[in-house]
C-alpha cells in the first residue's frame, strides 16, 4: 500500500495545444520529483531533405519555403546563404536590404502571433485567446492589425503572403515599386506604437522566479543585430563560421521521437532564439528598441525563459523600426538578382530564424542537382534543452493539482515558441492520468 | 492601450464582390490539400460574383481577415472525424448563436437536419474532431477558435458556412485520396448551386 508521500504522477500531454505542429510531452513523477521526461515531437522524419535530393538547387529556396507556414522566409534565406556561398555570388546592397525587409516582415508577423496570441493567455490564466479577447478586445485587434502588417511585408516583397514566392538564388524575381512599398509605412508606424504597447503590456505579467545558466549562441553581425547571416557566437566562447556548425553541435537520435537532440560538442544542450539574440546582441538592437527594453526592466543578462515573450516584444519593435529605416531609402533594383551559377561542392549557411538559428547545407553535384541536404531548425536545436528545462521546472508544479501541473508545463515549452514544422495542425490532447488514489 | 484598429470596414483598398469563398489547407500534406486545391478550381473557373481565396491553414488569422466583411462566407476545409473519408459535413455559424447546425451532406442525399452542437469551448472535445474545425491546431488557431475569436471581437460575417471533407490520409506529400477528390468535385458543384442562387454578399480580395 502507498503512503501519502508516495504518489506517483503521469502527465502525459498527448498533444501540445499552441504550438505549431504535433509535438507531445511525458512526465512521470514520483513523490513530487520527475522520474521520466520526454518531449516527443511527431514531425516528418527528415522528408524535406530526402525531398530535395536530385532537385536542382535553384529549387531549393521555394522548395524548403514550404516547411513551414509561419517561417518561410527564413528557410528561404537560411537556404539562399548556402547556396550563394559555394556558388560565389554575391548580392548587391539593394538586394539585401529587400532580404531585411522580408525577414523583418516575418519577425513581425511570427512574434506578434506567438506573444499575443499563443503565449499571453498563460500568463493572464486564460485557456485561450478567445477569453482572453473578451476581456482584451483592444489588444487582441490591435496585435491582429500589427500581425496583418508583417503578413503585408512579406506579401510585397515576397509575392506572397504564405510560402513567399519572389524569392530566388541570388535575389528576387521582381522589385515592388516605391510607392507600394512606401504604402506600408503607415501601417508600420501606427504598428511602431502597438508594438511598444505590447512591449509595455506583457512587461507586466507575473513571472515565475526560474533562471538557468543557458549557453546561449546565436549569430553576430558586424553591423547589426544578426538576422540575415553572421558568424556563430556563444556566451561560453564560441565565435566560429557558419561552415563549422557541424564541428560545434552534435546531433543525436532518440528513441522516443522523430527529431534529433543538439548539444554541443563536449557540453551539453544549448539554447538558440530570442533570448540568446537578446544577450549576445543586445548593444546592436535598434537605440528605440533599447530604450523599450530599459523602460520595461529589461537588460542582459537575462537568463529566465519565460521573460522571452518581453525580448520577442522588443525584438518586434526592433524589426518595425529598422523596416521603417530601410523604407525611407528604398529604391527598386533595375535587376532584383544577381546571375546564378553552377558549381559541384559544399555550401553552408544560416540565418536567424523568428526562433533561432536556422542552418542549412548542401551538397551540389556539378550539374547543379541537390546530392545531399541538412536542415537543422531551431526548435529541434533546443530540444534537449526544453527537456532540461522542464527536468528543474517540474518539481516546482507537481505537486499542485494535475490540470494545473499539466498547464504550466505546456507553458514552459512556449517560452520557446517551438516550431514543429509542415504539420497538418491537427491536435489531440489526452490525458492519462496515472495518478494514484491517495491524491 | 487606444482604439482598436482592426474592426469591420470597409478600407479604400478593399474591393466589393458577390460570395467569398474561401479554402484552407496545407498542400503539401496529402488530404488536408483539399481546401485550397476547391478554391484554387474556382478561382481558375471564374465564376461571377465569386472570389475564392485559397489560404494556408498555418495561419488562421488570416482566415479572420479574409472573411471579416463578408456578409456570407463559405469555407471549405478537410477535417479528420469518425465518418468515411469523403463524407461531407456543414457546419453553419451565425454571429447571434453560440451554436453551429451540423449536417452531413453527401452528394445530393439529405440527411435530417438541425442537429445543434454548441460552439467550441475554450478546450474543445478534440477527441471527437480533428484539426482544423473544432482544435486550437499548430501556430494558434483552428477554423471554429477563429471564428469564435471573430465573434468575441465583432468581425464574424453574418452567416459562415464551413464545408469540411472527411479525409483518408495526412501524410506528407501532394494528392488527394480518391474519394476525397470525388467529395471535392462534387462540393464545387454544391457551392456553384448555391453561388448561383445566394444574394450577392461582400467580400475582401486582398492578395497580391
Amino acid at each position: 500500500m502507498t503512503t501519502p508521500k508516495q504518489r506517483t504522477l503521469t502527465i502525459k500531454v498527448d498533444a501540445l495545444a499552441r504550438v505549431e505542429g504535433e509535438g507531445a510531452l511525458l512526465i512521470k513523477s514520483r513523490d513530487g520529483q520527475p522520474q521520466e521526461l520526454r518531449l516527443i515531437i511527431y514531425e516528418p522524419p527528415r522528408f524535406f531533405e530526402a525531398f530535395l535530393r536530385g532537385r536542382d538547387h535553384a529549387e531549393a529556396p521555394d522548395l524548403t519555403a514550404r516547411i513551414c507556414g509561419i517561417c518561410p522566409v527564413a528557410y528561404q534565406m537560411s537556404s539562399c546563404n548556402a547556396l550563394e556561398g559555394l556558388l560565389g555570388l554575391a548580392v548587391p546592397p539593394e538586394i539585401r536590404r529587400m532580404r531585411l525587409l522580408l525577414y523583418y516582415g516575418e519577425w513581425i508577423e511570427s512574434h506578434t502571433l506567438h506573444v499575443a496570441l499563443l503565449h499571453a493567455p498563460d500568463f493572464l490564466g486564460y485557456d485561450s485567446v478567445i477569453p482572453m479577447a473578451k476581456d482584451y478586445p483592444d489588444v487582441v485587434r490591435r496585435a491582429l492589425q500589427l500581425k496583418r502588417t508583417g503578413n503585408q511585408i512579406i506579401a510585397l516583397f515576397g509575392g506572397r503572403e504564405i510560402h513567399p514566392i519572389n524569392v530566388r538564388i541570388g535575389g528576387f524575381y521582381a522589385a515592388p515599386s516605391r510607392e507600394d512599398a512606401l504604402r506600408l509605412r503607415d501601417p508600420l508606424r501606427q504598428g511602431l506604437e502597438i508594438a511598444q504597447e505590447i512591449a509595455r503590456w506583457v512587461a507586466g505579467f507575473e513571472f515565475p522566479d526560474f533562471e538557468q545558466d543557458y549557453e546561449f549562441v546565436a549569430l553576430r553581425h558586424p553591423d547589426e543585430y544578426a538576422i540575415l547571416e553572421g558568424r556563430i557566437v556563444s556566451n561560453k566562447g564560441i565565435d566560429a563560421a557558419v561552415s563549422q556548425f557541424e564541428d560545434l553541435f552534435v546531433e543525436q537520435q532518440v528513441p522516443y521521437s522523430n527529431a534529433l537532440h543538439a548539444t554541443v560538442k563536449g557540453r551539453g544542450s544549448y539554447l538558440v532564439g530570442p533570448l540568446a539574440r537578446f544577450n549576445l546582441n543586445f548593444d546592436q538592437l535598434s537605440p528605440l528598441a533599447r530604450e523599450v527594453a530599459r523602460a520595461v526592466g529589461i537588460s542582459p543578462p537575462l537568463r529566465n525563459p519565460f521573460q522571452s515573450i518581453i525580448v520577442r516584444s522588443i525584438e518586434v519593435v526592433h524589426a518595425i523600426d529598422q523596416a521603417l529605416h530601410l523604407l525611407d531609402s528604398y529604391e527598386p533594383p533595375e535587376r532584383p538578382w544577381v546571375e546564378d551559377a553552377v558549381k559541384a561542392g559544399v555550401g553552408h549557411g544560416a540565418s536567424e530564424a523568428p526562433r533561432g538559428i536556422l542552418y542549412h547545407r548542401y551538397r551540389l553535384s556539378d550539374q547543379g542537382l541537390i546530392e545531399a541536404a541538412r536542415i537543422v531548425p531551431p526548435t529541434s536545436q533546443n530540444q534537449k534543452r526544453i527537456e532540461d528545462d522542464l527536468w528543474r521546472f517540474a518539481p516546482r508544479v507537481l505537486s499542485l493539482p494535475k490540470e494545473q501541473a499539466t498547464w504550466l508545463c505546456e507553458q514552459a515549452i512556449r517560452n520557446y515558441d517551438p516550431c514543429i514544422s509542415c504539420a497538418t495542425h491537427f491536435l489531440r490532447v489526452t490525458i492519462d492520468d496515472g495518478r494514484d488514489a491517495t491524491r | 492601450m487606444g482604439a482598436a484598429g482592426w474592426e469591420r470596414s470597409a478600407a479604400a483598398s478593399e474591393q466589393v464582390v458577390g460570395i467569398c469563398i474561401i479554402g484552407l489547407g496545407n498542400e503539401h500534406r496529402g488530404d488536408d490539400a483539399v481546401g485550397i486545391r476547391i478554391a484554387r478550381q474556382i478561382a481558375s473557373e471564374g465564376w461571377d460574383g465569386v472570389v475564392a481565396v485559397p489560404l494556408n491553414a498555418d495561419d488562421g488569422t488570416a482566415l479572420l481577415h479574409a472573411v471579416r466583411d463578408a456578409q456570407t462566407a463559405y469555407v471549405v476545409d478537410a477535417v479528420s472525424a469518425e465518418a468515411t473519408p469523403g463524407t461531407i459535413i456543414r457546419l453553419v455559424l451565425s454571429r447571434q448563436s453560440r451554436f453551429a447546425r451540423f449536417k452531413r451532406v453527401q452528394g445530393e442525399e439529405k440527411c435530417p437536419d438541425g442537429e445543434e452542437i454548441p460552439a467550441p469551448p475554450p478546450r474543445p472535445d478534440r477527441s471527437r474532431l480533428r484539426s482544423p474545425i473544432g482544435t486550437i491546431s499548430s501556430h494558434g488557431l483552428g477554423v471554429l477558435e477563429v471564428m469564435e475569436l471573430g465573434r468575441t471581437l465583432g468581425v464574424l460575417p453574418e452567416r459562415l458556412v464551413i464545408y469540411g471533407i472527411v479525409g483518408r490520409a495526412f501524410d506528407p506529400g501532394q494528392g488527394l485520396s480518391p474519394e476525397v477528390e470525388r467529395a471535392a468535385m462534387q462540393l464545387i458543384g454544391r457551392l456553384y448551386r448555391i453561388a448561383r442562387r445566394r444574394e450577392a454578399g461582400r467580400c475582401t480580395n486582398s492578395h497580391w
